[in-house]
């Protein structure tokens, strides 16, 4: 097990590593190292690439889990017709996410391998890899191109929930909001300026690499039956570990040195919780994750230690999906606030679980992605599995646990503010409720109520006016500095 | 989490556009035939920015009396007339530029008397100070956001009455300077004055009743004062739990 | 209000702040708009240079406005909208060219300004103009000045111009569309301009202000080279209001402004009588028809066209017609005759056994041409002496 290094977060692997080989030994494998650790690189014809994908049956890695080979297909019939283009989406927009940026900066040919492999399976003369912020990842992925001196795009993506949807991601490749597009479009038909586009996720890309250089026969050797191969795991939002498909979770945990605590959850920000008795037993595979009640997704595990406050932890992340909607769905907009308020009822013993439910389902199934539906399932199975806590706070009106922030979150950069009422001018005018309903809506005696997430992008002129169009001046933004000033 | 502007769609062909009109303006009034449509322009700008001020300067003070009512107007209302205020601002301001500028280029005016009240007539400087006056009430207005976190609230109410003043002066100054008025005009300034005394008394009526707008006995009001302080709290305390509740303790 | 209807409501609320923002950015539009056309505005000044500043620091705007320089037009190309800034400039200069010798002559001095033009009408077109010209005349010297009525058209690239007086003005004005001048206005100008009535004949004329009011009447010799000690006549007095000597049809010097100008009555026998530094100037419409005894102005110190202050309010007063001035000597308005002698250099008016120099007051008569009989002359008496036996 490699200790933590100046890389960032801590790697390791339960059995025999593919993706991970060579991080014992190495810090990052530049391409000397790479091609030490993991030799040749093979560069199959597309037949014999969709029928090595078809037989281990590789999946998406990005969360969708969408067959390969099957998209290999859809773009592979553009290729006579049309200029394919190839993008690896390391966006990783999850905050508990870690695996693209490990597999960035420590072993970052092994995605090139996978870009050049499906490249040239397809003929396509462009790769462009879409990277989130500025970090050790960029600059590692950077130097990995420059070493092979491959002509590969490199375009720097916003650190946002959603900036790693696929149609987002073709977006802002293209130049426009980063944002999913209304209207779904198959990206295999029209993807980066309109042209027939191959969009995977980088571990996708790594499992490709290791795929063409092991050959099927011996990928399949690890993993279950139906699902073969490895899949990289980010647990705790700080370790990352490579474990064959199938292995029962709790040796995952015990591998990284955590237990299941209070819960687990599993597929992220858009999953769904495990108790610990079904956490320690479940296999991480899709079949049994999907069966206990979560999903694999993008291999996002985060168990939630003791001492905390459940519902306040996923109140809070709650809050944050919340903030982080895309603004151009209404119910998505509109709903996700409605369902943060649901769960403060039920925080605070003025609401209970029905009230969770019926704000969670209104995204059901409409928007353009599935932000809502992703949100409304970590709520609804947070409220089943914390069912306890639950009873605790409808009847005491708190479970006295305070809320640590295990779960992780973004930093706070330095423009986020909120808004806040000055009480003692406060005459109860409304207009603000007006202006700004996801945050702020009025009580029954037409006092506000501000919702305590943060202001979302699309939410901020209209705050702003709310400010200044007060008739009592009683509303402001605040920034965090403040804020913590009046906490203390 | 500010959008970063070149992420927004609309603003990206704004900028190029608008240059693009700007040169187009500019050449074309260099054309003889632009010429003529200029002198047009012209024309009514002499004859008309000033009128178009103190009717867009009326236009606000109305709306923005209007937005204060809490008897008779639901608060969408409120807010729309908050709206309909600042653009009949803007558009008097831009109307009172022109003015200025105009009165200057026919030599009404000297540009000394656009920044000091002096000069024969009376009548120009009245003008100049309502001017200023306006100017300083827009401010105000503009940054109004700023006052909220202020420790005088009262201080930006106070600078914005400077309006009526502004106001007053540039009626006098819209009779006495300038043309002797067709009727037409004469009557629309009669208008004006009578629409911001309408707008002033329903001011007034709101704040000796506040709302609920029946009229109370001092010990009704009383506890209805007090009630509302109650459910203040009521309301602030909630929140400040809901607020506790979710912050993360270290 | 807040949550009646739960989600309709919170949709509807956002109403709000859409059409909020639609009113905003309805406002930003109309404010470019306004700014784009102050922009043309003043470029289209600059372009044309600034406007020459007279010593008073007065000018008016013309319409359209006026270029002391040409712009680059080309000749050869015709053109559906003639350019109108050009036709200011180019009548001024021709002004200048025609009546300026003359003008220099009678105010004694270069005039220091150029014409102040006025195009009053146009074509449907825009290829026929008529309008007004006037030379103003130099502030230290009280007298009249020198004013025109002009023709245009647009040919072939140039503008052709003729003065009233000139020979060229009648035909031009007989060309013109009738829709631009009417029939009986064509007469009226064709009339003046070819002056051939019989000077003298101030038939009909009375004195401008009101029947039986009694008015002083100040008189000098107009430029210091002038030789006519009524060359130039101004009246004061009475209820201050100035009426007109007679019917016509009146025409604007000058200005543009409504209340202001220098006024030009011209009557159906072909003389044309001039009001000057007049006040709260009727707002009778150019070429339309006054009656005599109709308000023109009242007495007032107004100098849009120049001229020395008089400190106190008055009317100017002068008969035109065609290119020149008409000497008030011998002629007979309001039952009155004025004469002026050189030697010594007076003028007076006389009415009867009535006179009445510079400085005194006269009465209105009205419209007569009765006049008394002139007494007679001395020598016409039969001489009665008794002879010595």
């Amino acid at each position: 097990m490699t200790g933590p290094t100046l890389m960032g977060p801590m790697v390791t692997h339960v059995d025999a590593p593919r993706l991970t080989l060579g991080f014992d030994r190495f810090e990052r494998l530049d391409l000397d190292r790479h091609r030490a650790v993991h030799g040749r690189l093979y560069e199959p014809r597309l037949s014999k690439l969709m029928a090595m994908a078809d037989q281990v049956d590789l999946r998406g890695r990005g969360g969708a889990a969408f067959p390969f080979a099957r998209k290999l297909r859809a773009v592979g019939r553009h290729m006579t017709t049309g200029d394919i283009a190839v993008v690896v989406n390391a966006a990783e927009g999850e905050p508990g996410s870690l695996k693209d940026h490990v597999l960035l900066t420590r072993a970052p040919h092994l995605v090139l391998d996978g870009a050049v492999i499906a490249a040239h399976a397809l003929e396509s003369r462009e790769i462009i890899i879409a990277v989130a912020g500025k970090g050790p990842a960029l600059r590692s992925i950077r130097a990995a191109i420059a070493e092979r001196k491959l002509p590969v795009r490199l375009v720097e993506l916003t650190e946002r929930f959603i900036s790693g949807e696929s149609g987002a991601v073709v977006r802002a490749v293209n130049g426009e909001t980063p944002v999913p597009p209304g209207v779904k479009v198959r990206t295999a038909d029209f993807g980066v300026d309109g042209r027939p586009t191959l969009l995977s996720n980088t571990e996708t890309f790594a499992q490709l690499a290791v795929l063409s250089s092991l050959g099927a026969d011996l990928y399949a050797g690890v993993g279950t039956s139906t699902e073969p191969g490895t899949v990289l795991l980010t647990v705790g939002g700080s370790t990352v570990v490579e474990t064959p498909i199938g292995t029962p979770l709790g040796t995952v945990l015990e591998r990284c040195g955590t237990t299941a605590g209070q819960g687990v959850l599993v597929g992220g920000y858009h999953g769904g919780w495990l108790t610990p008795a079904v956490a320690t037993h479940v296999p991480v595979s899709r079949a049994g994750l999907t069966a206990a009640g979560g999903t694999l997704g993008a291999g996002i595990v985060l168990p939630l230690s003791p001492g905390t406050c459940p519902l306040g932890e996923v109140t809070r992340i709650t809050s944050y999906l919340a903030a982080e909607s895309a603004g151009q769905c209404g119910p998505c907009r509109l709903g996700l606030p409605d369902v943060v308020r649901a769960l403060n009822a039920l925080a605070d013993g003025s609401g209970g679980p029905e009230g969770v439910r019926r704000a969670a389902s209104i995204g059901r199934g409409r928007g353009a992605c599935s932000h809502p539906d992703g949100t409304a399932r970590f709520a609804l199975s947070a409220i089943e599995v914390f069912e306890q806590d639950l009873t605790v706070h409808e009847v005491r009106g708190g479970c006295g646990l305070p809320v640590r922030g295990f779960l992780p979150l973004p930093m706070i950069e330095g423009g986020d503010g909120r808004l806040a009422v000055d009480w003692t001018r406060c005459d109860g005018h409304g207009l603000c409720a007006h202006l700004v309903p996801e945050i702020i809506r009025l009580d029954r005696n037409g006092y506000p109520i501000v919702l305590n997430t943060g202001i979302p992008p699309w939410v901020e002129s209209n705050a702003r006016r709310a400010v200044a169009m007060c008739p009592a001046l009683a509303l402001r933004l605040t920034t965090p500095d403040v804020r913590a000033e009046r906490r203390n | 989490m500010d959008t970063p502007q070149s992420e927004k769609p609309g603003v990206r062909w704004l900028v190029p556009a608008g240059i693009a009109v700007t040169a187009g303006v500019l050449i074309g009034a260099a054309t003889p035939a632009g010429a003529v449509v200029v002198t047009e322009i012209q024309h009514f700008m002499d004859f008309y920015s000033g009128v178009f001020t103190l009717v867009g300067l009326t236009v606000s003070m109305v709306a923005g009396l209007v937005a204060t009512d809490r008897m008779i107007l639901k608060i969408q209302h409120r807010i729309l007339a908050q709206a309909l205020h600042r653009a009949a601002t803007l558009i008097s301001m831009a109307f009172l530029v022109s003015h200025v500028v105009i009165e200057i280029l026919t030599r009404n005016a000297d540009v000394v008397q656009v920044l000091l009240p002096i000069g024969r007539t009376s009548a120009i400087a009245l003008g100049t100070v309502a001017a200023h006056l306006m100017i300083i009430v827009a401010l105000t207005g503009v940054a109004r956001a700023r006052f909220a976190t202020g420790r005088r609230p009262w201080l930006w109410r106070a600078l914005h009455w400077l309006s009526y003043a502004a106001w007053i002066l540039a009626i006098i100054h819209g009779l006495l300077a300038g043309r002797q008025a067709p009727v037409w005009v004469t009557w629309s300034y009669l208008v004006c004055v009578a629409g911001v005394g309408v707008a002033l008394l329903a001011r007034g009526l709101v704040t000796v009743r506040p709302r609920g707008g029946e009229e109370e006995l001092p010990e009704e009001s009383r506890s209805k004062a007090a009630k509302r302080k109650a459910a203040r709290e009521a309301s602030r305390s909630a929140q400040q739990a809901a607020n506790e509740r979710i912050k993360v303790s270290r | 209000m807040a949550r009646r209807h739960g989600k309709n409501t919170v949709v509807f609320l956002e109403r709000t702040a859409r059409l909020a923002n639609r009113v905003a950015v309805a406002g930003m539009v109309v404010v470019m708009v306004i700014v784009l056309s102050l922009v043309a505005v003043v470029e289209r000044v600059l372009l044309a240079g600034r406007a020459e500043a007279p010593p008073d620091g007065e000018i008016l705007l013309q319409i359209p406005e006026q270029s002391p320089r040409p712009p680059p037009s080309t000749p050869s190309r015709t053109r559906v909208a003639p350019p109108t800034e050009t036709l200011t400039q180019q009548v001024s200069t021709f002004t200048l060219a025609q009546r300026g010798p003359a003008a220099r002559q009678l105010y004694g001095v270069r005039p220091s300004r150029p014409p102040v033009v006025g195009t009053t009408r146009f074509s449907r077109d825009r290829t026929w103009a008529l309008g007004t010209t006037a030379i103003p005349a130099p502030t230290d010297q009280p007298v009249m000045p020198q004013v025109t009525l002009f023709m245009a058209r647009w040919d072939e690239g140039v503008w052709r111009m003729a003065l009233s007086g000139s020979p060229e003005f009648s035909p031009m004005v007989r060309q013109a569309p009738v829709a631009m001048i009417p029939a009986a206005e064509k007469r009226l100008l064709i009339r003046y301009s070819d002056a051939d009535a019989d000077s003298g004949s101030a038939e009909g004329l009375m004195l401008p202000w009101r029947t039986g009011d009694a008015w002083t009447i100040m008189a000098n010799r107009g430029a210091s080279e002038s030789v006519r000690p009524l060359g130039a006549v101004a009246f004061r007095g009475g209820d201050g209001r100035v009426l007109a000597a007679g019917d016509g049809r009146l025409y604007r010097f000058c200005t543009t402004e409504s209340d202001k100008g220098l006024l030009l009555v011209i009557h159906p026998n072909g003389l044309a009588t001039q009001y000057y530094e007049m006040t709260k100037v009727t707002d009778v419409p150019d070429g339309g028809t006054v009656k005599q005894g109709d308000y023109l102005g009242r007495i007032g110190t107004d100098r849009s066209c120049g001229g020395a202050p008089a400190g106190r309010p008055q009317v100017r007063f002068a008969i035109r017609q065609g290119a020149d001035d008409v000497p008030l000597n011998g002629l007979r308005i309001g039952g009155w005759t004025f004469q002026e002698r050189a030697k010594p250099l007076l003028g007076w008016a006389e009415r009867g056994v009535l006179q009445v120099m510079p400085g005194e007051s006269m009465a209105n008569f009205g419209p007569t041409d009765i006049v008394p009989p002139d007494p007679p002359l001395v020598s016409d008496i039969p001489d009665i002496t008794v002879e010595e036996k």
